[in-house]
């Protein structure tokens, strides 16, 4: 793998590995596998989660690395992308691991520098480690990823985190529905291996209910996508009273409690959020290490088998 | 209505193939055709040159990207004898003091003959109507505001009505903005896939109906630019046969790409209209085959380097087209059998200086020579470096095509020889 620009990029067999490399990097002690390599992570968007977990990935393995948010950066001073990237590339990273709001900036990344380039997420494009994260969340809960059925309820059309998944899942013959508002449901997404529906009630089929964050920065001004987030709540709102017990609970987070999630089944039993933030951990030192030191993963898999 | 550079007219002989088979020598002295005779040896395909109704030459105003001179060599490049540019350039060509300086500007630089079309609104604002009278007479080609669609209707209707003062054309740019919104491409299942946000072909073709609503109401001809859907296509045949007086044209790229080319996120498949689905492409290229839509426009839209150098997201719309227009159909339509070279020729010459009321390029006696000698066994790579114009935002970048433009007379001078 050069680079992680999307789950479509990726064969079943590219998963079942990096799944397998993070397994084996689950526990506590720092790996000395980067040492002496350069991980750079920019972030032309703010991000708690994926920018923390990435830096702590980095140095897990033993990397140098070094975190740039676009705020304070030259990009406030109306530098390029081209530049910025140009500028960056002399360091001699051997990662850059790149947020940015424009569909294809790390895939422009890419084309304009010799690093790996791991997309952490561009518009509503792709967010691959999250999708890799939560099929890792989901083997640890419930066993096994073939044949579980996933819904995927909210604001698919705003969601690199839907698109994504979706891909995801259907490489590891996952079953995917997705559940939304009619306008938050994109026209042609079935294409991707998914059902599609308008109706909550799909989510009784499920062993996972995947609930997807009411992007409110992303909505225009009167765009009407539904009448209010209240309505949307009333009507798609994730609540106890909707869950079967047992069924499991994803949140890519942010969270917004009581618009897509109602806070006791954030907070239940039956929640994977934590576990979603520790996966992001596992998950991207296996992306950084399956990257960089490809070879010597291989190697290392093979012993311990 | 048109001008260029003064200029000598050139006097020579042409040999070449006639579509049909016959081979011919033409004789142009002093910029007419003066004889056509059976003979000569030559295999390249000789016919009138080509008329281009849609092209942005970017001056005033970003003559970064294009210039008069630039735009209308590309276009001689291209085996075109006329072309019209548009106006939205800052400033917009809304007044008659700004059409006079770019004409006069064309009467030193322009390579062939250009026509320049006005704006329909003031600064393209879509509130109130241009000085259009006062335009036409200082030379407008025709009236279009271009790049954005005329949001009123009642302002459409006003500059209909009006259109019995001018005379001129008026060019619609369909597009209905609460539909289109933000869209960056085809709202379809690569817009789904990719997450960007669609621009439904609905948001085209209500408003292609709107404005053959509004043609029919005021009995005034409309010509529509860059149709890119199928229901588009299907409004405009239903207005025409219902003897609406409508013209259309359709791109190249509209006519040869869908948005599967997209999925690459280059930026030199990000275009306004953007391309669609593969049912589109067929309805298009039945039109064009029928004649619902006559005339093959370029959209050549120059943007810089930098520019189209960033994140799909981020780029601009619009590509080049000028220079690669007839390859890239003659390889990818007419070489498959998909449609046949004499109907290419004509959509491409005949068919746009029709519609717009342009002098029609004629392979006959008498006439100005107007005339391109193509050599259809011609195989050649599109580079970045090897454009006339300032501008290498084609869509063709790396491409292998077929047929290549060997000479243009425009207007009984020669232009363009390879």
């Amino acid at each position: 793998m050069k680079h992680l620009l999307s789950i479509g990029d990726l064969t079943r067999a590219d998963v079942e590995r990096l799944l397998e490399t993070a397994r084996s990097l689950d526990g506590p002690e720092p790996l000395p596998v980067l040492r002496g390599k350069l991980v750079l992570n920019v972030f032309y968007e703010s991000s708690t989660r994926t920018s923390s977990s990435f830096e702590l990935a980095a140095k897990r393995l033993s990397a140098s690395t070094l975190t740039i948010k676009s705020s304070g950066s030259s990009a406030d001073k109306g530098e390029s992308l081209k530049d910025t990237v140009l500028t960056l590339a002399a360091y001699e990273p051997d990662v850059i691991v790149i947020r940015h709001p424009q569909i294809g900036a790390p895939a422009f990344v890419a084309r304009h520098t010799a690093a790996h380039v791991v997309n952490a997420g561009d518009g509503k494009h792709q967010h691959p480690t999250q999708a890799l994260l939560d099929l890792y969340a989901m083997r640890k809960a419930l066993g096994g990823l073939e044949g579980l059925h996933v819904a995927i309820v909210g604001d698919v059309l705003h969601s690199r985190v839907a698109r994504s998944l979706v891909q995801a899942l259907g490489l590891v013959s996952a079953h995917t529905t997705l559940i939304a508002p009619p306008a938050l449901l994109p026209r042609g997404i079935e294409a991707l291996g998914c059902e599609t529906t308008t109706e909550l009630d799909a989510i009784g089929a499920a062993d996972v209910v995947y609930v997807l964050r009411m992007q409110r920065e992303r909505m225009l001004a009167g765009a009407s996508y539904v009448p209010s987030l209240r309505e949307y709540t009333a009507r798609w709102g994730i609540t106890p009273e909707r869950l079967r017990p047992g069924q499991k609970v994803m949140h890519p987070g942010p969270l917004n409690r009581g618009v897509e999630i109602d806070a006791r089944v954030a907070d239940g039993p039956d929640s994977l959020v934590l576990e979603q933030v520790r996966a992001g951990l596992v998950v991207r030192m296996a992306v950084l290490h399956d990257l960089v030191a490809a070879g010597a993963a291989a190697a290392r898999l093979g012993a311990v088998a | 209505m048109l001008v260029c550079r003064n200029g000598r007219s050139d006097s020579l002989t042409l040999e070449g193939r006639l579509v049909g088979e016959r081979r011919v020598i033409v004789t142009v002295e002093e910029g007419v055709i003066a004889r056509i005779e059976p003979g000569g040896s030559s295999d390249a395909v000789l016919a009138p040159a080509f008329v281009d109704p849609h092209v942005h030459l970017r001056t005033p105003g970003r003559e970064d990207e294009e210039t008069i001179a630039s735009g209308t060599a590309a276009a001689a490049a291209g085996g075109y004898c006329a072309i019209l540019a548009m106006p939205n350039t800052d400033p917009v060509v809304d007044s008659a003091p700004v059409l006079r300086g770019l004409r006069e500007t064309a009467r030193r630089e322009a390579v062939i003959p250009v026509g320049f079309m006005a704006a329909i609104s003031r600064s393209l604002g879509g509130e109130e109507l241009t000085e259009m009278g006062e335009l036409a007479d200082a030379g407008a080609a025709a009236f279009t505001d271009d790049g954005r669609p005329v949001v009123s209707a009642g302002l459409l209707q006003r500059a209909l009505q009006y259109g019995a003062v001018t005379g001129r054309p008026l060019s619609l740019h369909c597009e209905e903005p609460t539909l289109s919104r933000d869209g960056h491409v085809h709202d379809g299942a690569v817009s789904a896939e990719l997450g960007l946000a669609g621009y439904p072909s609905v948001g085209e073709s209500t408003m292609v109906e709107r404005d053959l609503a509004l043609a029919a109401y005021e009995e005034r001809p409309v010509h529509l630019m860059h149709l890119s859907a199928r229901e588009s296509v299907e409004a405009l045949a239903r207005a025409r046969d219902a003897g609406v007086s409508a013209t259309a044209e359709v791109t190249p790229h509209h006519l040869v790409l869908t948005d599967d080319a997209v999925r690459s996120l280059d930026p030199n498949t990000k275009m306004n209209p953007p391309l669609r689905a593969e049912r589109d492409r067929h309805a298009l290229l039945d039109a064009l085959r029928d004649g619902t839509i006559g005339c093959v426009a370029t959209d050549h839209a120059p943007h810089s380097r930098e520019e189209k150098d960033v994140p799909f997201e981020a780029a601009p719309f619009g590509v080049t087209g000028l220079e690669t227009a007839f390859a890239a159909l003659y390889t990818h339509l007419v070489v498959p059998g998909l449609l046949s070279l004499e109907t290419l020729l004509e959509r491409m010459s005949v068919g746009p200086a029709r519609a717009l009321g342009l002098p029609e390029p004629k392979l006959e006696v008498g006439a100005r020579a107007n005339l391109v000698l193509l050599d259809l066994k011609a195989e050649w790579t599109v580079t970045a470096e090897g454009f006339r114009s300032r501008s290498a935002n084609s869509w063709l970048l790396g491409e292998r095509l077929h047929g290549a433009v060997v000479k243009t007379v425009a207007d009984g001078r020669v232009v363009h020889a390879a």
